[in-house]
């Protein structure tokens, strides 16, 4: 009951996600041009090393994104019968867990190239049959990291609100935040040409913190929504409105004592369920029916909803 | 937009250019310049080996002349490829020769110029052999190759039969040598190619003008180190 045809998107939403889908092909064309070309060039220099490992794992993303909108939609069956919403929570986990050890593998790179002093050397390139440092190809390829990212990263952000979809929407954060990454990697190759090889090993550190810090958020996130947390936001920040406005919807019924909502993510979807303690009523069957249908009505995001009747409500 | 970020880093780079950019971590290009460039070898004929006046060889020579064109003096030192890695990395010496390949284990840890030179280990055949033979194939044959190398196991694979001994190359036998070689030895090359080595010129970590300034030296002098091969 309450189970609407299986389609993840209501109609209004459909352009934006398919628009979000070719973003996300078009990100991962543009990522490996990225990491191919700063392997061609990265050298010696840490700071690079970073950015480019960084851009590396920026790919799990949207290509999670992809897997996941290919599952997703899938109808339940005998043997999964809340179907496959959650391959997109799996997804999400996966990428903030590389990214997590990524950052911690990082920091111990640097931190021991730091300590036995390394130096970085960088070396000269040929472009046009000139002879140049190749610092310079190298600044040049991080500018190509950094100004399609952002703009990338600017187009995700609200398609990912809309949608719901909370690995778009990392996705999309870590692409705005890239020309930090790019800026801070060019400091500190502007730093091995002024001779301060420390400076490299040093944003190098800085920089994987960062990742660090990143890939604990996601994962902390991803692990509470497969714990069931309550609903939060796209971006993570509170909780979502619709647990209350179901409350209050059921709560302001005649029929209904007592209630107790409870809401659970399934990919970008809802799951949940209202416990309540009925009045003795008449007719109890079309009021319950009557009552799911209004639920449904609070928020796309409501897919299967069940109004169960027990005789003893948990408190919030 | 990316259009934009060329033109901006052209502008710095010839900014740059003009306070002397890259530098050097320890000032290596200025201490040489005009001063003693300190140069470790190992023995690797024919790249590089010891003479009465220090050293000679392929690279010998391009070190000779490149320290010519700072008017530095070279002061050549012999050592082991251990000994030698490890004062480089520590800056106390300032250039490190030995047939070295940009595939060495320690390229993580100190400067290493470009490939100047790209070379081919062949199989050499004697100019006779070469008349009845116009496919040739090493398959059961002997083959030349020189003691306490890695070419036995390449030769190997190719099915050929290793005959090691200490003076290349070894009359009427296959024998392996550098493509450059070959000529001199008076042979033919087989067209066989066990493997392939770019050999690159080795400095302290950091030393990024030095560095630079070696790697364009080595670029501009390219085709006259490569006709130097075959005398």
């Amino acid at each position: 009951m309450g189970n609407k045809e299986h389609v993840e998107y209501p109609e209004a939403l459909q352009p934006k996600y398919e628009q979000a889908k070719k973003l996300a092909w078009i990100t991962i064309g543009y990522i490996v041009s990225v990491v191919i070309l700063m392997f061609m060039v990265m050298g010696q220099s840490q700071a690079m090393k970073t950015a480019w490992a960084d851009d590396t794992v920026g790919l799990i993303s949207p290509i999670s994104f992809l897997v996941a909108s290919a599952w997703a939609t899938k109808e339940p069956n005998k043997r999964f019968p809340y179907g496959f919403h959650r391959v997109a929570n799996i997804a999400y986990i996966c990428g903030a867990l590389a990214l997590f050890l990524l950052g911690l593998y990082l920091l111990i790179d640097s931190v021991s190239k730091l300590v036995s002093g390394e130096r970085p050397s960088i070396g000269m390139a040929v472009i046009f049959k000139t002879p140049v440092w190749s610092g310079y190809l190298m600044m040049l390829v991080l500018l190509w990291s950094v100004v399609p990212a952002v703009i990338l990263g600017k187009k995700k952000l609200p398609l990912a609100s809309d949608l719901h979809e909370k690995t778009l929407y990392a996705d999309a954060e870590t692409n705005k935040a890239d020309w930090m990454m790019g800026l801070a990697a060019m400091a500190g190759i502007i730093g091995i040409g002024f001779g301060w090889y420390w400076a490299d090993s040093v944003i190098a550190g800085i920089l994987s913190l960062d990742i660090i810090y990143d890939g604990f958020t996601h994962l902390k996130q991803a692990t509470f929504d497969l714990m069931n947390e309550r609903p939060t936001t796209v971006s993570h920040q509170e909780e979502a409105p619709v647990t209350q406005k179901i409350h209050d919807l059921l709560s302001g019924m005649s029929w209904i004592k007592e209630v107790n909502v409870r809401l659970r993510e399934e990919g970008h979807v809802f799951y949940g369920e209202a416990l309540i303690i009925p009045e003795d009523t008449p007719d109890i069957i079309t009021k319950i029916k009557e009552a799911t249908r209004k639920v449904h009505e609070v928020d796309w995001r409501i897919k299967d909803f069940i109004l169960g009747i027990v005789d003893k409500v948990q408190a919030d | 937009m990316i259009g934009l970020g060329f033109i901006l880093i052209s502008t710095l780079a010839a900014f740059l250019q003009h306070i002397h950019f890259p530098k050097d971590a320890e000032r290596t290009l200025d201490k040489v310049t005009y001063g003693t460039l300190l140069v470790g070898f190992t023995n690797a004929a024919p790249w590089v080996y010891p003479s009465s006046t220090g050293a000679q060889g392929i690279e010998a020579a391009i070190v000779d002349s490149f320290a010519t064109t700072l008017h530095a003096k070279v002061e050549w030192i012999e050592g082991t490829e251990e000994q030698l890695y490890k004062a480089l990395r520590r800056g106390e010496i300032d250039i490190l020769v030995g047939g070295i390949t940009d595939k060495t284990p320690w390229k993580e840890e100190i400067g290493l110029t470009k490939p100047y030179i790209e070379t081919a280990v062949v199989i050499a055949q004697a100019a006779s052999q070469a008349l009845n033979n116009q496919h040739p194939s090493v398959e059961g044959q002997p083959v030349a190759v020189m003691k306490g190398t890695d070419e036995g196991y390449y030769v190997r694979k190719k099915k050929g039969r290793p005959f090691y001994t200490t003076q290349l190359p070894v009359s009427k036998m296959f024998s392996v040598g550098y493509d450059w070689q070959v000529q001199d030895w008076k042979m033919q090359n087989t067209g066989i190619v066990l493997k392939k080595e770019s050999h690159v010129i080795a400095v302290p970590p950091g030393e990024n003008a030095f560095l630079l300034a070696l790697d364009k030296y080595l670029f501009e002098h390219k085709a006259a180190i490569k006709s130097g091969l075959n005398h």
